[in-house]
């Protein structure tokens, strides 16, 4: 059976039963959304992919205390959400740097490239600058679908703490890139 | 009129946040990811292993120590019979055979009348 119309649950309790194959598909399918959780938290591309491999490892030890009756989203994400803290209490996170063209946009010609990173780079700075709590809110708001009950889950804070942190985390980005916003509209 | 706590989710800046945080080689870390699991699974196989060796150890280690005590236990005080080695040198046909002093009819009556 394909991996990608099995239910997250489902896979969950596979993987509960050690098949390393469920968790990977398991994997293959949230990465990139705790990749960049990590990254809007870290700042640093190369500390949240540490903090993501960390947190999914922390996930696949867990994962026969897993619920499958909750949502297998918000507990992945607050897993590797945990192991970035981690990290950066132990003080092993870089300071964040600018992103390079061929990083933002491999492939594109030279000067697309350089229009992207900038783009990229100047929306990493603006969301950077949001206290941690709305950075993350935003985040998983906006960018990766959750809802505000699964924020709140991951978060472990109140769903109305997390509307509040949605609504302000916007407020700020949307004037700091009105222009870039209005063209992507 | 829907409270702006109450919105739904931004699609254009969402498409933003992602491309920004967008993070390079998908397919690398899966594979990584693979490995660490792979390596975690070993490790837990052998963490299991060594779990069941130290009480199998142990429990050998007793029965042996209950054997030793059970053996030093069986030997009469007054220096009876203690082994099955010490019980077959003292045996009616070994001292027949071996034509020891004590051989002889005195021996062959003794086995005979027993404990009569």
């Amino acid at each position: 059976m394909r991996t990608s119309s099995v239910a997250d649950a489902e896979l969950a309790r596979r993987a509960a039963s050690g098949d390393g194959g469920a968790f990977g598909a398991l994997v293959d399918r949230h990465a990139p959304a705790v990749r960049r959780a990590a990254r809007a938290l870290l700042g640093n591309e190369h500390d949240a992919d540490d903090a993501a491999q960390d947190g999914l490892l922390a996930a696949w030890r867990a994962i026969d205390r897993y619920d499958p009756a909750r949502p297998f989203r918000p507990w992945l994400m607050r897993i590797v959400l945990n192991a970035a803290r981690d990290l950066q209490r132990r003080g092993f996170v870089r300071r964040s740097e600018p992103i390079s063209p061929a990083e933002a946009a491999p492939g594109l010609s030279p000067e697309r490239e350089t229009d992207r990173a900038l783009i990229r780079d100047k929306v990493a700075r603006a969301l950077s600058s949001l206290p941690e709590r709305q950075r993350l809110a935003v985040t998983m708001f906006d960018a990766e679908g959750f809802a505000h009950a699964e924020i709140a889950e991951a978060l472990g804070i109140p769903e109305g703490t997390v509307r509040s942190d949605v609504f302000h985390a916007r407020r700020a980005l949307r004037e700091t890139l009105g222009s870039l916003l209005e063209e992507t509209r | 009129m829907t409270s702006p706590f109450n919105s739904g989710p931004d699609e254009a800046l969402g498409r933003l946040l992602r491309d920004a945080l967008e993070p390079a080689h998908h397919d690398a870390f899966v594979t990584r990811m693979a490995a660490a699991v792979r390596a975690e699974a070993r490790e837990t196989t052998w963490d299991i292993l060594a779990g069941w060796a130290r009480p199998g150890i142990a429990a050998a280690a007793a029965i042996a120590l209950t054997l030793a005590m059970w053996l030093a236990q069986s030997r009469a005080p007054d220096g009876g019979v203690a082994t099955i080695a010490d019980a077959v040198e003292s045996s009616v046909p070994t001292l027949l055979l071996s034509g020891g002093a004590d051989a002889g009819t005195d021996a062959v009556l003794a086995a005979m009348v027993g404990d009569r």
